[in-house]
């Protein structure tokens, strides 16, 4: 199941309060079922924004390839979505295994999706290069044995 | 030459899953693809989806690449809940007994004489 909670942040700015929409979610480790519907959430809410559909479309890509990471190599995780007036935060943070080799795990076509996951047409070792497409900013925060903090930045212009 | 949703549906004579949600909308070409990331990354506005992959994620990249026409392959069926959540994203989700290479060589075809 997908939970959701909002939260709000207040920070001042000469006087003028900013409140970023913060939503969170929570991915389930092996749930295919569900695995997606955080994006999804995240690309009607940026719509209702009136972001460009470019734009929302990038970021979606990014939120999906990388949560259905935490789904299939990250035993689960969180789901971060922060909305300021400029651009979109989303952060992705698992507490699998961790990427032993980040450079090699990013180089396209490089995958160890076990056979489950090849069965529905995942392992093809494009999530992280598609991310890498995506994003104006990319961060991977990971340790083997601790787990993987995907942090991408999306701007609206 | 492009060709609307539902009249590739006639023209294909293919068996519709879902509903027909966007029967006007316009397709140009398909994309073929059964590994989602390549879809995922590849899949344009104004293509109809290729595939012999049935999962729910299917519905999930349809839907965030907003593809209007998802064409199933080989007789490939949906299984229950992966139908429902196609109709709640408002997915056309069809099927046909051509394999893919030959659906998308009838496809091609309408495309390039535009007969229906
Ligand atoms: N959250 C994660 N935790 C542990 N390992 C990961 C994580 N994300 C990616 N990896 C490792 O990096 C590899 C490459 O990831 P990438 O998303 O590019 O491809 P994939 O998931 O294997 O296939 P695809 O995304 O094309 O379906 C994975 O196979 C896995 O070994
Ligand atoms: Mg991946």
């Amino acid at each position: 199941m997908l939970r959701s909670a909002i939260r709000s942040r207040t920070s001042r700015e000469g006087g003028c309060a900013i409140e970023p929409l913060v939503r969170q979610y929570e991915i389930r480790a092996n749930d295919f079922t569900h695995a997606g519907e955080a994006s999804s959430s995240m690309k009607k809410s940026l719509s209702r924004l009136g972001v460009k559909a470019e734009v929302i479309k990038r970021a979606a890509i990014a939120m999906y390839e990388a949560e259905i990471n935490a789904v299939i190599h990250g035993h689960g995780g969180m789901a971060e979505v922060t909305v300021f007036p400029e651009k979109v935060v989303i952060v992705i943070e698992d507490h699998g295994p961790g990427i032993p080799d980040l450079d090699q795990a990013m180089v396209a076509g490089w995958s160890t999706a076990p056979d489950i996951a090849r069965e529905m047409g995942f392992g093809a070792g494009m999530g992280l290069p598609n991310i890498k497409k995506n994003c104006d900013e990319l961060k991977i925060d990971t340790k083997v044995g601790e787990g993987t903090k995907v942090t991408m930045e999306v701007r609206f212009t | 030459m492009s060709k609307s949703v539902s009249d590739i549906i006639s023209a294909m004579n293919l068996n519709v899953l879902t509903d027909v949600y966007r029967p006007d909308e316009m397709i140009e070409k398909g994309y073929a693809g059964d590994m989602l990331s390549h879809v995922m990354a590849h899949l344009q506005t104004g293509e109809c989806w290729f595939t012999i992959l049935n999962s729910m994620n299917v519905i999930a990249v349809a839907s965030l690449n907003e593809c209007p026409l998802v064409i199933l392959t080989e007789d490939v069926v949906l299984q229950e809940p992966v139908m429902e959540k196609a109709k709640m994203e408002e997915i056309c989700v069809c099927n046909t007994s051509l394999d893919t290479y030959s659906a998308c060589a009838v496809l091609q075809g309408i495309l390039d004489t535009g007969e229906v």
